[in-house]
């Protein structure tokens, strides 16, 4: 993939394949972001009837910005909802908690070609198709039980005397998960928010299917509708598939060590 | 401790509100669908007719067929998956150089979306300009250049691998976690009984490992009975429909038969068998139900 970002289109067409770029090339990152350039020059190497550049493409840096800004909301989304939702199920003593919980993760099982139909319905309604707070919405619903679930596993190795003492010592509910219990689950709450940026980050059937314009297309639904064109520049489909993946790599380099540790006190037992 | 009525309200709203309206409503529209002749294209025939819809579409032409390629993919790809990420995080939870390399070039196809992953594949399977074609050439197993996609087999592996290539991160680091969990001591009371390597691996690691098993099984089950993207990308169904697994001919009666009460049918369908195979993984496993820990 890194090999045919770097080829021009002359040279992936080639038999037999370069395993290497013959000639390292930039070119198809630029033509990922400036669009209007890409074209320009495919007209003149190529001529008119040569190979063009869907239209899409000319949507992919706004399409970065909504892939972060939809990411991070649900990130954010998860560390607050998750968070206190797992907790209150954990500690909660209340009528029907277990079926509530099970309904949660039950929630996850959901296949996605069966409410598709139904959330063009209701976000039809409420005015929200074809916007980020939609796609956010959806993502935060898949996201929210495997959040729930993991942290209740991680919540529950926390003895409950710490919490009693910090009641006692005159901190509220609310006071007690923020300053005493947020503390000691940290590595736990950076695994999830981690996670959960990637499954919103690589969603595509979902993000697919409830936007029309470049206002809320992400990254993925981009590079679906790019690669679903009969003629594709395909340097260019992998340079931006390569830029896709970017943000990814990095997280995952700077928190590897968080992730697992995180999930090593939580996913188990 | 007694919680009370506005902590509770405070917690849960804000994780259950988007669970209910975009989870459990619209499931529940589904199913109500499901009951119902909807159809866009003969939409003066809409009424109840009952679980006619159940009964219509397992007797379509498509039926068989797609659900035997659905057994097939999740068949080969979810054993797959569970040994190769319990092999992968066994050998990345050794201590050696560049074992933090290797635990990060393990974790790097989890960023890259589906739709990415089966545009790579594809490519390396074209029939013009693949690598995989070019490989096996030199190698000399194959004389000339094949159109694999076009392949019944080649076609279903192209989108097992893409799909297994995506999906190994999340199990792998969750058996990681669970491995690094496990307190040395177990292992070095094993060595001191005099226990071969593969004794101590049943009934230490394997042992601990269960519950995470369990989870393991589960997420990987779901995913491939759902897998969409892959085919979608890859091969839309082809070739001769060997690859349009039963959620694609959902998508298809949605989206190009427009028959919503079909689909609904077999999205409900799909549902239960997911919540099936859920229990049968617990009792298998033997670990009692599903439980909430407090």
């Amino acid at each position: 993939m890194v090999n045919l970002s770097l080829q021009t289109e002359p040279q992936i067409t080639t038999v037999p394949p370069y395993y290497l770029p013959p000639t390292p090339t930039l070119k198809n990152y630029e033509f990922v972001l400036n669009a209007e350039q890409a074209v320009k020059e495919r007209l003149k190497y190529f001529g008119i009837g040569g190979e063009f550049l869907p239209a899409v493409a000319t949507q992919y840096p706004r399409a970065i910005v909504n892939s972060i800004v939809t990411a991070l909301l649900i990130v954010g989304i998860n560390l607050a909802a998750g968070t206190l939702a797992s907790y209150t199920f954990t500690r909660g003593r209340f009528w029907g908690r277990m079926k509530l919980f099970y309904a949660t993760i039950a929630g996850r099982l959901i296949p996605p070609v069966a409410v598709v139909v139904p959330y063009y319905i209701i976000l039809f309604n409420f005015k929200l198709l074809d916007t980020i707070p939609a796609v956010v919405m959806i993502h935060a619903y898949f996201t929210l039980p495997l959040t729930i679930w993991v942290l209740n596993t991680y919540l529950a190795t926390i003895p409950e005397d710490i919490e009693d003492a910090a009641r006692v010592d005159g901190y509220s509910r609310m006071e007690t998960l923020r300053k005493v219990v947020f503390p000691l689950i940290k590595p736990g709450i950076v695994a999830i928010g981690i996670i959960s940026f990637m499954m919103s980050w690589t969603e595509f059937f979902f993000a697919f299917m409830v936007t029309k314009t470049e206002a809320a297309r992400t990254l993925p639904v981009i590079v679906g509708f790019m690669s679903a064109q009969p003629v594709k520049p395909i340097g260019i489909i992998m340079a931006s598939g390569l830029l896709a993946m970017i943000p990814a790599l990095i997280i995952i380099a700077v928190f590897r060590r968080y992730l697992i540790r995180g999930l090593v006190a939580g996913a188990v037992r | 401790m007694k919680g009370d009525l506005k902590d509770i309200l405070i917690g849960l709203l804000p994780a259950l509100i988007p669970l209910f309206l975009l989870g459990f409503y619209p499931l529940g529209y589904a199913a109500y669908v499901s009951l119902f002749r909807f159809n866009l294209k003969y939409p003066d025939q809409y009424g109840f007719i009952g679980g006619k819809n159940y009964v219509d579409v397992t007797q379509m032409y498509y039926f068989i067929g797609s659900l035997t390629s659905s057994v097939i993919f999740a068949l080969v790809a979810i054993p797959i998956i569970l040994f190769a990420s319990l092999a992968l995080a066994m050998l990345a939870a050794r201590k050696f150089r560049g074992s933090g390399f290797l635990q990060w070039l393990i974790l790097v196809p989890w960023g890259i979306p589906y739709v990415v992953a089966g545009l790579d594949w594809k490519w390396l399977f074209d029939s013009n300009y693949g690598l995989i074609n070019d490989i096996l050439l030199k190698l000399k197993v194959i004389d000339t250049y094949q159109p694999w996609l076009t392949m019944q087999w080649p076609a279903m592996f192209a989108i097992v691998i893409s799909f297994i290539w995506v999906t190994l991160p999340l199990p792998t680091l969750l058996f990681l976690a669970g491995i690094q969990s496990i307190p040395q001591e177990l292992y070095e009371a094993s060595q001191v009984d005099g226990a071969k390597a593969l004794a101590r691996f049943r009934a230490i690691t394997f042992t601990w490992l269960k519950p995470i098993f369990l989870i393991v099984a589960i997420l990987t089950t779901l995913s491939s009975i759902q897998v969409f993207d892959p085919i979608y990308v890859i091969t839309q169904g082809g070739p001769a429909d060997f690859t349009a697994m039963i959620t694609f001919y959902t998508f298809l009666e949605m989206f190009n038969f427009l028959d919503f009460g079909h689909a609904s049918a077999l999205a409900f369908m799909i549902f239960i068998v997911s919540i099936i195979l859920i229990f049968a993984y617990f009792y298998a496993l033997r670990m009692g139900r599903l439980r909430l820990r407090a």
